[in-house]
């Protein structure tokens, strides 16, 4: 499915701020894999996302999704096949649109674009019932300004939209970490729900690492811009969270 | 205020409101102050003259309108392919089009389309006395119709994210730069189709015909918003439209109160931050209303006080 080889990538090259990010990555993911990823602050997590979703492109190595070459796609054309969730709920979602004008531009990703009326009603109630998946009443808010949800609500949304059209590989990036408790846990249960749905292939960064060791079924631990860890299913049952501290440095 | 001068007003307003319209789309739904505008207004203004001395004043429109789209485009690949600055980019392109638009009329600075056939003389031949004021009225709602009808298509509604969020437009397989692109193109073909129809309307394009209008057109829009409390995409298009036929008309009130034409700028420029700090100062209005109900009442409760001293209760 995706297929990481040797990836470096540093920052600022050639100044005294100069910082190696990845320092070597390699990894591949199998079609339903959902990987939870772990590490310190700097450890290179979010790089690695970034990286793959082509927010910017790597020193060296080489990126392989579905045996397609894409090192060097532009991100824009990467999404097309990636979905991705940021920390920040407000990056996902449009604010001055409404729910269901977020989620037509949403399920447009990959598909042949119409000129003509955007959203239809058959549309419409398709947008009904993916929401009303998630409970919070989203459903009969279609024609409400995103802006106006709640963090939690705005992130469910984000989830939605992300995967209204299964993309081969989902990133989430700490997409949890902003919410308050409750809603946290909400949104993961929700995303738990929609990979599971859609036999997704997933990554998720995390800092909560009981989260980490639950869901999914492979965690791999980052360091120093390298893979310090790779845990299947079995080996995380005979791990214990708090000897993982260790790799906290 | 004569009715010549009212119907003079409205048709201005008319023609100018695709100045707002174009204003809507680069300012309101991609949030940019572009100043192209300035030269783009010009650029159609000068294209069209040239086509109208010529004999050919529909040829004059079209091309016009694309001159001035084409520039708006140079100011978008500036601004994306470049990484310039948005408000640069419009700088740098209104300065280059000062000298094509000289160009454009042949190196001269004003050109005259006196006795010339133009869309306005075929209109007042076809309906006399009211002509012009249907054209520009067609044009006007032509425009605010196809940008209402552009809006609501899948397209439309891809640009308006573009503005509101270009990272999440980059999440679903768009390019917001290609957005930046085609907003700028339309905005400043609609720009430039105002300056065309306003020299065939007045028979006299000159070269600084363009100059404040990106502060008039956004004053037009504004006073049409504040007015009619437009929040609304297709609200806001009719807005521009009632805003600048309004403007225009306020403007020839003030000639008719025998402003002396040497301060008719200052006016207009009052006019201008008026209309546009005018949801600030209803805001504070609100405010304060607001905050006098929430004031306690100074009387009542010194003689709630008077009342608990001299008869020894305690207050609850």
């Amino acid at each position: 499915m995706l297929k990481l080889q040797g990836l470096y990538k540093s920052f600022h090259p050639g100044t005294v701020n100069e910082r190696t990010a990845l320092a070597g990555v390699d990894l591949t993911l199998n079609p339903g894999d959902f990987v939870t990823v772990i590490g310190s602050n700097g450890a290179g997590k979010s790089t690695l996302l970034g990286a793959i979703a082509g927010s910017f492109y790597v020193d060296r190595g080489r990126i392989l999704l579905d045996g397609e070459d894409i090192t060097y796609q532009p991100a824009y054309r990467r999404s097309g096949q990636i979905g991705r969730l940021f920390q920040d709920p407000s990056q996902g979602t449009a604010p001055n649109l409404t729910i269901e004008e977020n989620l037509a531009i949403a399920a447009g990703r990959g598909a042949k674009r119409r000129w003509i009326s955007s959203i239809t009603p058959s549309q419409r109630d398709f947008f009904r019932e993916e929401l009303s998946l998630f409970e919070m009443g989203l459903e009969n808010r279609l024609t409400c300004k995103v802006g106006q949800l709640s963090g939690g609500q705005r992130q469910a949304l984000a989830l939605l939209m992300a995967t209204i059209r299964p993309p081969k590989l989902l990133l989430l990036d700490e997409h949890t970490a902003a919410l308050d408790p409750a809603a946290a846990q909400k949104v993961l249960e929700m995303t738990q729900l929609v990979v599971q749905r859609g036999h997704l292939t997933a990554l998720m960064v995390t800092h909560n690492i009981q989260a980490a060791f639950s869901v999914g079924n492979r965690t791999i631990v980052m360091g120093e811009g390298k893979i310090l860890k790779d845990l299947t299913q079995s080996q995380r049952q005979s791990v214990s969270p708090g000897s993982l501290l260790a790799y906290y440095v | 205020m004569t009715g010549a001068a009212l119907l003079g007003a409205i048709e201005l307003g008319l023609i100018y409101s695709l100045v707002a319209l174009g204003l809507v789309v680069s300012y309101r739904v991609l949030g940019l102050a572009d100043l192209t505008t300035e030269g783009s207004f010009t650029l159609g203004a000068a294209v069209c003259a040239l086509q109208t001395t010529q004999g050919h004043p529909v040829l004059g429109l079209v091309l016009g309108t694309l001159a001035g789209a084409c520039s708006g485009l140079v100011t978008g690949l500036l601004q994306t392919r470049m990484k310039m600055q948005p408000i640069l980019a419009g700088i740098v392109t209104m300065v280059g089009l000062y000298s094509v638009n000289l160009m454009a009329m042949g190196g001269r600075s004003n050109l005259t389309l006196l006795r010339l056939d133009t869309a306005f003389s075929w209109a007042e031949e076809a309906v006399p006395g009211l002509g012009s004021l249907l054209a520009g009225g067609v044009a006007a709602l032509a425009a605010a119709l196809a940008l209402g009808l552009f809006f609501r298509t899948h397209g439309g509604l891809c640009l308006r994210a573009v503005g509101d969020n270009p990272t999440m437009v980059g999440a679903f397989a768009l390019n917001w730069e290609n957005g930046i692109l085609i907003g700028l193109f339309l905005a400043n073909g609609l720009i430039a189709c105002s300056g065309a129809l306003l020299v065939q309307y007045q028979q006299f394009c000159e070269i600084t015909m363009g100059t404040g209008m990106v502060v008039l057109g956004l004053a037009s829009l504004i006073l049409g918003e504040v007015l009619t409390r437009a929040s609304s995409l297709p609200g806001q298009l009719m807005a521009a439209v009632v805003g600048s036929v309004l403007y225009r008309i306020l403007m020839a009130g003030a000639l008719a109160m025998d402003v002396p034409a040497a301060q008719l700028k200052l006016f207009s420029a009052i006019l201008v931050a008026l209309a546009i700090s005018m949801p600030t100062l209803r805001q504070r209005m609100t405010f304060s209303r607001q905050r006098k109900a929430n004031q306690p009442k100074e009387k009542g409760l010194a003689e709630s006080r008077l009342k608990y001293q001299g008869q020894g209760e305690t207050p609850c």
